[in-house]
């Protein structure tokens, strides 16, 4: 049985994610392993990996430093300058200026009756 | 081996290192095949991996992987052995029953002799992947007529017309679009650093020239396959 595959992090967060996540996948691909100790207690688990693990002797990533997330985040980040772009086109500086956030004052006008209702018991206790 | 998934190929080849030593003809050294191979394997340049790496230095020094657009990932892995995990213990009561001498050793597994095994994940155009598909079928399609002689014309053409078809790869996940993204991403990072507080117009006319140093339409300008930071572009002010 030959195991091999790529991760973002360190050998143990790798081995911890396997044994915290899908104990019992580990335990399936290494059934027929001679000795294998299971993938819980993890102790045991990583010595036995330790034991048997094969250095690579060369890796190439066409992206070094960035993981699969930062890459997401990457495509998300071309798509947004892309409808920027679209809206630079109709060369209105108005319409292209951001727009400030407006969930303050959201949540000012949700609470609001809630603030005057309180206010309201406040001036009684004070009466 | 290969298999794909959701259009991306990955490839697993295991080839056997050649057993035996050579004799260097400068140093009069002997060196075994696996040696100088490892040797080679660890002067191969990798992708550059941090700012500063000197392994990258110049197209000459870059991976030979960084070549293509299509290779994500790639590994070299020589397996000298398998590891020995000791013998297997056994019920006393049960092995004396048997008559099992414990003093005897018990078979072990090992391998003739070392392999270098290659691991990559790739994807690209359709055609590159189709195209390295139809080599391998060079070798599988003659051992598919074979079976289709006893099996039946019907589901031979159902399993053929399934197995054509790839599946559907995630958008722009090609490397080429991939390194584009990390290009612009950088670049816009610093664009919207420097931007902050700019009147409409003003900011209007920066992103006009941001885009056009930039150019998220076009391949090029773009990040290397393997570099770690995109080059530094500079637009109007």
């Amino acid at each position: 049985m030959l195991f091999l595959s790529n991760f973002n992090g360190t050998w143990d967060q790798y081995i911890d994610a396997f044994a915290d996540g899908i104990p019992s996948g580990p335990d399936a691909f290494w059934y027929a392993s001679t000795k294998y100790p299971h993938s819980i207690p993890i102790s045991t688990f990583k010595e036995y990996i330790r034991v048997n693990q094969v250095n690579t002797s060369y890796y190439y990533n066409a992206t070094p430093g960035a993981a699969q997330r930062d890459i997401k985040a990457s495509l998300r980040v071309r798509e947004g300058v892309l409808k920027l772009a679209d809206i630079h086109a109709r060369n209105d500086p108005a319409a292209f200026a951001p727009v400030a956030s407006t969930a303050t004052e959201t949540a000012d006008q949700a609470r609001r009756a809630y603030i005057a209702r309180l206010a309201g018991k406040q001036d009684i206790a004070h009466a | 081996m290969p298999s794909f998934d959701g259009g991306h190929y990955f490839l697993t080849v295991v080839a056997p290192v050649r057993p035996g030593s050579t004799v260097e003809p400068f140093l009069g050294r002997a060196l075994s095949h696996q040696h100088q191979l490892a040797e080679k394997l660890a002067l191969l340049p990798t992708g550059r991996q941090t700012v500063k790496s000197v392994a990258s230095e110049g197209v000459a020094g870059r991976s030979p992987f960084a070549r293509n657009s299509i290779n994500h990932l790639a590994r070299f892995v020589i397996i000298d052995n398998p590891a020995f995990n000791g013998r297997s213990s056994q019920d006393t009561i049960v092995s004396t029953l048997k008559k099992i001498n414990p003093l005897e050793p018990q078979p072990t597994d090992g391998l003739s002799t070392p392999f270098l095994l290659s691991a990559m994940g790739r994807a690209g155009p359709r055609a590159h992947v189709v195209g390295e598909v139809a080599a391998w079928g060079v070798l599988v399609v003659p051992a598919l007529f074979g079976v289709l002689a006893l099996c039946l014309y019907g589901p031979y053409r159902w399993v053929m017309r399934r197995g054509a078809g790839l599946f559907p790869r995630a958008p722009d996940s090609d490397l080429p679009t991939v390194l584009k993204s990390l290009f612009i991403q950088q670049n816009f990072t610093r664009f919207a650093i420097e931007t902050q507080g700019l009147g409409d117009a003003e900011l209007h006319d920066r992103f006009g020239a941001f885009f056009d140093a930039v150019q998220p339409n076009s391949p090029t300008p773009t990040q290397g396959a393997g570099e770690v930071q995109a080059p530094r572009m500079e637009w109007v002010r």
